[in-house]
């Protein structure tokens, strides 16, 4: 029976379009539909669960403490809380370098109060 | 296969990947500490080291090779003058990477790249630092926190300058690593870098072990009733962030940062999570 079909398909094709069209559409009929793989039931939610057992976030492992400020850091990375701290104190030093010098230049009548540089603020825990 | 090949591509033609890099490079020079991506930092480090030897040789043909890679016509005196002094006597290795944290958007590693002995130097920050604390450690074990914040620690640059000279193995007051790091940065600098480090070296430890004297006063009636002899249990907890280590913390951070599932439970074949 199925492989009348696939006769009368095959010989309907060549004699209209004498093979100008090969490929996907002419394979498709020539499959019959049992071929096509589909899901035969619904999985269920415990093999769903076994499947994505070992999907979840893994444990970082190299969590060391940073030495110089006992924070929690990756290992072979810089502490951020150091980072952070160090640059603000950076930026902060070249902002008062910027302001001196310009005040020095507009000469200004105001008392020039020399603030001393902010090594850290105390964290707030 | 992409064995020995020296160079990243970065999904760039040649002409813009060169003169990415150049511009990598310029700014580098500029200022003297960038932060970019880790595969584009190591990329520049190599280029930006190369250079450098050029700014060394200080002849009228690196000087031209010079002009012709650098885009800022201010930076190339700069490489002439303060990087081949500074860099005189060091046998290569001008730039550092530092690993920092990935960035938010696209989870790229991001490194901060920065030339070695430059007036920021983020390796010598974080040393004085490490020397700071160990040595406030040091001063705790024999003295109470309170003491040791009223009088600080003493010494700090005759403890450092002798630290100088000892080797790995050698005791002292420093850890190993710190004491290698301290060696290090300090190889290639004058006198002036030992008293940048002095005071550098003891704001943040100071500032909590006065933030711990707060809390001390406040669970002063617990402890005492507590009355635990061993020194970490002395030394009162903060209500601080998960695997924070106070002064004088001896565990390892794993075990910190998993707090309570970090201690072993009471009853018998229970063990901490590895």
């Amino acid at each position: 029976m199925a492989s009348l079909a696939l006769h009368q398909t095959r010989s309907f094709i060549s004699t209209f379009r004498s093979w100008a069209l090969p490929g996907l559409q002419s394979l498709l009929e020539l499959l019959p539909p049992i071929v096509l793989a589909v899901p035969k039931s619904k999985i269920s939610h415990s093999r769903k669960s076994m499947r994505s057992a070992n999907k979840g976030l893994k444990d970082k492992r190299n969590i060391v403490n940073c030495p110089a400020c006992g924070e929690p850091k990756l290992a072979h990375h810089a502490c951020k809380a150091c980072y952070s701290a160090i640059m603000k104190r950076f930026r902060m030093e070249t902002k008062r370098l910027a302001t001196e010098t310009t005040k020095r230049m507009s000469g200004g009548s105001w008392s020039e109060v020399k603030a001393p540089p902010m090594i850290e603020s105390p964290k707030d825990s | 296969m992409k064995h020995g090949v020296a160079f990243r591509k970065f999904s760039r033609t040649s002409s813009h990947r060169n003169l990415m890099l150049r511009n990598l490079v310029t700014s580098l020079f500029e200022h003297e500490q960038i932060r970019t991506t880790l595969p584009k930092a190591k990329d520049t480090a190599r280029l930006a080291e190369k250079i450098i030897t050029l700014g060394k040789k200080n002849n009228e043909t690196s000087y031209r090779q010079a002009q012709a890679f650098i885009l800022k016509p201010p930076v190339l005196p700069k490489l002439f003058t303060t990087f081949a002094e500074r860099y005189a006597n060091r046998p290569g290795g001008y730039t550092r990477i530092h690993r920092l944290d990935n960035r938010f958007g696209d989870n790229a590693p991001i490194a901060l790249l920065e030339l070695v002995d430059n007036p920021r130097d983020f390796k010598l920050e974080m040393t004085a630092r490490a020397v700071g604390r160990e040595l406030l450690n040091e001063k705790l074990r024999w003295d109470s926190p309170r003491g040791v914040v009223n009088s600080g620690v003493q010494n700090a640059d005759i403890v450092v300058a002798k630290e100088l000279h000892l080797g790995g193995l050698d005791s002292g007051e420093l850890r190993p690593t710190t004491r290698r790091n301290l060696q290090k940065v300090m190889k290639y600098r004058g006198r002036e870098a030992l008293t940048e480090i002095g005071e550098t070296i003891l704001a943040k430890p100071v500032a909590e072990a006065k933030m711990q004297l707060r809390a001390d006063s406040k669970e002063k009636e617990k402890a005492r009733k507590r009355g635990n002899p061993n020194f970490v249990g002395s030394f009162p907890v903060l209500p601080a962030r998960a695997g924070v280590a106070s002064p004088g913390e001896t565990r390892p951070a794993m075990r910190l940062v998993q707090g309570a599932l970090g201690r072993p439970a009471r009853w018998k074949g229970r063990h901490a999570l590895a």
